[in-house]
């Protein structure tokens, strides 16, 4: 395996062929072709065979990838990393305590600076990981609830990130602890240590609140999908007792949707209202809306026929014609105040109009047969041209007309 | 005044369909009414009372019940209940996480219904009534139609198709919790639907 002799040789390799890196980062979620990054490389293998070499590259079959230890450092430094690094964090703490240890056993001076220069260096890598971790892990919490659908994965996932969350916690604790107990920490001189030991307090500090709230948040997702699990289940238990035909049975599903009174499960029946006439006549919008909805109906033709024809000119000519007819009552009325016998009255009785004689012997005739009862029929008859009457006074009895006249 | 009478007609539209008026609504319109019931509730439910329709508060989405009907047809009652769950089930077996506020494709189901027999004997069992003779696509379009006319989704991306679960959805499912199962879970009563 090839090795690079210098730092600047490897920084000049990668600047190199930095669009080709950027390229093979930019896609390492995917499998990658060997002839897709072929352009960058002038289409000369033989430099990818030479990066290869070097272990900057991976290589297998036909697809290519940017080497593990490469991609992992392009992360951290960019911060996307996707994963949570719980035990980085335990690596650095250890290297701590061993340098803290070789640093308190150590009496020249130099070597004490070098023991310190590289707790400084571990504490600042802690503050740095456990930011990253916590934003990581709050990121991918959100990412699963959000966008993982397959049901059993997702809880799982979700059960995975909450160990490592309380890992994580763990672990700050653990440096938390550290800081605040080692006497180390407390009595150091050093400004600069106790500036570092400042920042990283702070940082975990931030960490925890987060972390709790991480925490609640897991714990809500898992919950809600506790739930959803426990719908269905019920759904499915029901949809099998429903197939096998045991809902009625072993269950209260009928019960239940009888008693319910909500319209979504009713069949609700549209309500049906009249339209105003008087709108109908007088507003020019829905009158037009009629004329509109004419104009639509397909059977013209119908229409058409049901129609009527012109109302013709003799309809508007009055078609009135009077009949004269006698109020038979009040000429009773006026016959009982007269003296006087029936025929004679009607013969010369003053009509508002010319009555005909024949007219007045029907009058006659029609006065004597209604009023018979309030009549004096005498035993007298008149002669009248060719015709006999008999002689008609008015009152009751024959007495009561003798008493009148005399 | 008069703009408030006029929300409270077209509120009482909609509900008196037996429809839902809910908050994660598509149609804008349908959220300023669910905000305008929600801020102007204590007004509105006496208003309906009176005549005989009760506004109930479900989580998130509105509806009516009529609590003094007497005559109700027994029948189409259950027959829609047994219904939603037949739906409730089938689209479970599609995605176990499917609940208010999930997206769904037809296609993704169709592609489901290919692989996974259960799904499609559901499928086909719950059009056979309705669509003899037709395929899948036309099956699965139509009962996603018919449950968008019910008031249970509606389409949100007419180009790739995606439709929204919404808050209604909730409704289904509390009605099947509230059933309880004989001789299991009799520790565990799930409350009452409401």
């Amino acid at each position: 395996m090839a090795k690079f002799e210098k730092i600047e040789n490897l920084l000049g390799e990668l600047y190199k062929h930095r669009n080709l890196f950027t390229a093979l980062f930019d896609k390492r979620m995917f499998p990658i072709q060997e002839e897709m990054v072929l352009p960058l490389v002038d289409h000369d293998t033989e430099k990818l065979e030479r990066l290869a070499a070097f272990d900057l590259l991976f290589r297998n079959q036909s697809q290519i990838s940017l080497e593990s230890r490469l991609q992992e450092f392009f992360e951290e430094f960019l911060e996307v990393d996707e994963t949570v690094h719980v035990l980085y964090i335990q690596e650095n703490l250890n290297q701590i305590k061993t340098n803290q240890s070789y640093y308190l056993k150590e009496n020249q001076a130099n070597k004490r600076d070098q023991y310190l220069i590289k707790i400084k260096k571990h504490l600042r890598r802690i503050t740095q990981i456990t930011l990253q971790n916590v934003k990581t892990l709050r990121n991918n919490t959100d990412e699963t609830y959000k966008t993982e659908t397959n049901f059993e994965i997702k809880k799982e996932k979700l059960t995975n990130l909450r160990s490592q969350r309380d890992e994580l916690e763990g672990v700050i604790k653990a440096v938390e602890r550290l800081l605040q107990e080692d006497l180390f920490f407390k009595t150091a001189v050093d400004a600069e240590l106790l500036m570092i030991v400042h920042r990283l307090r702070m940082a975990l500090n931030d960490s925890i609140h987060n972390l709790i709230e991480i925490q609640q948040q897991i714990i809500e997702h898992l919950n809600h999908i506790e739930k959803r699990v426990q719908i269905v289940e019920k759904v499915f238990r029901l949809k099998m007792l429903r197939d096998k035909h045991y809902l009625k049975e072993r269950t209260n599903f009928y019960q239940i949707v009888l008693s319910n009174q909500d319209l979504a499960l009713k069949k609700t029946d549209g309500i049906r209202t009249r339209l105003s006439i008087n709108d109908l006549l007088n507003d020019e919008e829905k009158r037009n809306l009629v004329l509109k909805v004419r104009s639509k109906l397909k059977n013209q033709k119908l229409i058409a026929l049901n129609t009527a024809g012109d109302i013709p000119d003799e309809a508007f000519q009055s078609q009135e014609s009077y009949e004269q007819i006698a109020n038979l009552h009040s000429l009773k009325r006026i016959f009982m105040g007269k003296n006087q016998d029936l025929f004679s009255f009607i013969l010369h009785h003053q009509f508002h109009n010319e009555v005909p004689v024949e007219m007045r012997i029907k009058l006659f005739c029609r006065l004597a047969s209604l009023f018979e009862a309030e009549f004096t029929f005498s035993e007298e008859t008149g002669k009248f041209e060719n015709l006999e009457y008999a002689i008609i006074y008015p009152g009751t009895t024959a007495e009561q007309h003798f008493v009148q006249t005399n | 005044m008069i703009n408030n009478n006029l929300r409270t007609a077209e509120i009482f539209d909609i509900l008196s369909k037996g429809q839902f008026v809910c908050s994660n609504a598509i149609d804008s319109q349908r959220r300023h009414l669910y905000r305008y019931i929600e801020e102007n509730f204590e007004e509105l439910e006496p208003k309906f009372r009176e005549i005989g329709y009760q506004l109930e508060d479900g989580s998130n989405y509105y509806y009516f019940s009529r609590p003094n009907e007497s005559n109700q047809n027994v029948e189409s009652k259950i027959e829609k209940a047994l219904r939603w769950l037949d739906v409730l089930a089938f689209f479970t077996t599609f995605r176990k996480d499917l609940c208010r506020g999930a997206r769904f494709q037809p296609y993704d189901i169709l592609k489901q219904v290919e692989i996974n027999l259960s799904l499609k004997e559901q499928l086909a069992d719950l059009q056979k009534r309705t669509n003899p003779g037709k395929n899948y696509q036309e099956m699965l379009s139509d009962l996603i139609k018919e449950i968008q006319k019910e008031g249970f989704i509606d389409l949100e991306n007419e180009m790739d198709q995606t439709w929204k679960i919404l808050d209604s959805w909730d409704y289904m499912e509390k009605l099947v919790m509230a059933v309880n199962i004989q001789d299991e879970e009799t520790q565990n009563q799930p409350e009452k639907i409401n």
